[in-house]
């Protein structure tokens, strides 16, 4: 007997948040107290900063089953043009899954187009996707950057893919963009998916052994991400975790960065430059090493991103100064 | 005799009552300055419609103390029956008639202020000329932080009779309307998407709320007013400094020329 696939795709519009128990929201709101009036969990030696978990890999057939059962009709209908959306929160790994599901089915993975190619109002140099040929594109965050100039070709690409040029795909959008894209151009997505919020049940099928009102508590605090949930249960394995702790010195600059690197899903300097002129180089910099030294944010690929295990406080603390959030 | 009438009014006062005032006045006191700091305090460190909320309740606390210390004393000296109220509320009124006018209507108007809310701690309001945040509403004046770092004291009595203008209404949305002048030779539709663009991509702006571009051509050019909400009021001028700068350098980088006054309209715009 097949065990059960607890993987579930449902409509943008029907994703609900796992509830939270009574314990967690006082828990939250005790350690906001805390942060406020200054009491921190006690430092960490740095030695320990190379012990810290990476993002633990999990068998993504099933998720890929997932996709599969709900594209699956669509995506044999030879007369179907439509374009369907996949919002991805971060960490959670639905980009993979899709990139998975588009090598199954043998579809087109185009790649995003130069950072100099962003700025222009033409599509005609990318090597973008073909009509005819389905694609499935991913990472839409590449696609743009938050600066008058460079919001230009998502905007020529949104619009043809509204009209249909490209024929049938598949479009993976972060969730922070893709919150971005509906309330700066109020843009109705039609067909738009994502994942359900992951079960304790999910948990166990991808290896987390934890009891339900643990399981229950980890899914609260995460939201149901389950990139992140795993991330943290991880860590929370550990005999001497190195927890992220946001500085006590937060100030506009800090929080506009993190926004920024949520919103991109990570930025080189280079790009940070272009997004946030406003910070000068040296309070950027300053920034960037005392978040990093805070386990905030971690270099990668040359890019500064927010960490996987830091991404909950950074959430509530974007929330907390009122600023427009994912729906994740 | 009028005078022994008089003093029937008031009970006989021992020490064990003295004391009791005077705990009370105590109490009172202590609840209203710890309620003063701490609560400022703890709005320092949140944002937007939470820190508005904790602001709000400092006059609060402070009335709902008064009313109830007021309450607490008043029968521990005076006999309370109608005469008695009768007697001690004219003494009161011809004190108020003569002598402190201005600082009663003040304090009513302090009280007033309360409940009607024209201005709640952590609004931005301009009086008579004078704008700033409100940092503390008294009982006799309002006290506003202008942006220039001027600590400026606002009777209540205000209230009367004066315009009294609030930017943001107890709320976190407060609109930045940003000036720039153009050329008058160029494409007003694209400038328009392009200093819509530039609050949509300012940090500081905030994205629940709407952006817009008012325009209108005067004799030298064009005139537009790019409006916008910054996420928290306290930004408005690093808000308005990110749009000025990045707008004028955007409208350049896009091939607009910024208007420049032919002499005599710079002379007639001088008031």
């Amino acid at each position: 007997m097949a065990t059960e696939n607890h993987w579930q795709v449902v409509p943008f519009d029907e994703f609900e948040l796992p509830s939270a128990p009574a314990r967690t929201i006082m828990q939250k709101g005790l350690d906001k107290f805390k942060r406020i009036v200054g009491i921190t969990k006690s430092e960490q030696n740095d030695s320990q900063q190379d012990d810290a978990p990476h993002y633990r890999e999990f068998d993504r057939a099933p998720a890929v089953a997932a996709l599969e059962s709900s594209f699956g009709d669509w995506a044999d209908d030879d007369n179907a043009t439509s374009v369907r959306w996949l919002i991805s929160p971060p960490y959670s790994g639905a980009g993979q899954c899709a990139r998975d599901w588009a090598k199954q089915r043998q579809w087109t993975l185009p790649e995003p187009p130069p950072a100099e190619n962003l700025s222009q109002d033409s599509l005609a140099a990318w090597q973008g996707p073909k009509k005819g040929q389905p694609w499935v594109l991913t990472t839409l965050s590449a696609y743009w950057l938050r600066d008058t100039q460079r919001m230009t070709f998502l905007r020529t690409l949104l619009a043809a893919l509204m009209r249909g040029d490209f024929g049938k795909g598949l479009v993976v959008c972060d969730s922070w963009t893709f919150a971005f894209i509906q309330r700066a151009w109020t843009f109705e997505i039609p067909h738009s998916y994502c994942f359900a919020a992951a079960t304790p049940e999910l948990l166990q099928q991808v290896g987390i052994e934890a009891r339900t009102k643990q399981a229950r508590e980890l899914l609260a605090e995460t939201r149901g991400n389950l990139g992140v949930t795993m991330a943290i249960w991880a860590l929370q394995q550990q005999e001497n975790p190195t927890r992220p702790e946001l500085p006590r010195d937060c100030n506009d600059f800090t929080a506009f960065i993190l926004h920024s690197l949520l919103l991109h899903h990570g930025l080189s300097e280079q790009q940070l430059i272009s997004v946030l002129p406003l910070i000068p180089a040296a309070q950027r910099n300053v920034q960037l090493a005392n978040l990093a030294a805070h386990h905030i944010i971690e270099p990668k690929n040359n890019q500064w991103r927010v960490a996987v295990t830091a991404y909950p406080l950074v959430r509530d603390m974007l929330a907390g100064r009122g600023f427009w959030l994912d729906q994740f | 005799m009028d005078k022994d009438k008089f003093m029937d009014v008031f009970k006989q006062v021992t020490s064990d009552v003295i004391i009791e005032i005077a705990l009370v006045i105590a109490v009172a006191t202590a609840i209203v300055w710890l309620s003063q700091r701490i609560l400022p305090w703890l709005a320092d460190n949140l944002f937007g419609k939470r820190r508005l909320l904790v602001l709000a309740f400092i006059p609060t606390i402070r009335v709902v103390v008064f009313v109830f210390a007021l309450v607490w004393i008043v029968p521990l000296v005076i006999e309370p029956n109608v005469q008695n109220m009768i007697a001690i509320l004219s003494a009161v009124g011809i004190a108020i008639g003569f002598a402190m006018k201005d600082y009663v209507s003040s304090l009513l108007a302090g009280i007033n202020a309360v409940y009607e809310l024209p201005y709640r701690p952590g609004d931005w309001i301009e009086v008579d000329g004078a704008y700033g945040e409100v940092k503390h509403v008294g009982m006799r004046a309002v006290e506003i932080v202008t942006p220039d770092d001027t600590v400026v004291f606002i009777p209540h009595q205000k209230l009367w009779t004066g315009l009294i203008y609030n930017a943001n209404n107890g709320g976190p949305s407060l609109m930045c309307v940003v000036d720039f002048y153009l050329a008058p030779e160029h494409d007003i539709h694209a400038v328009k998407h392009l200093l819509e663009d530039v609050a949509l991509t300012s940090p500081y702006v905030q994205l629940a709320k709407p952006i817009s571009v008012v325009v209108s051509e005067k004799p030298w050019g064009t005139h537009y007013k790019l409006k916008s909400y910054p996420i928290d009021p306290r930004q408005q001028f690093q808000f308005t400094t990110d749009l000025t700068a990045r707008g004028k350098n955007a409208v350049r980088e896009a091939g607009f020329k910024l208007a420049s006054l032919s002499p005599e309209h710079a002379v007639l715009g001088v008031p």
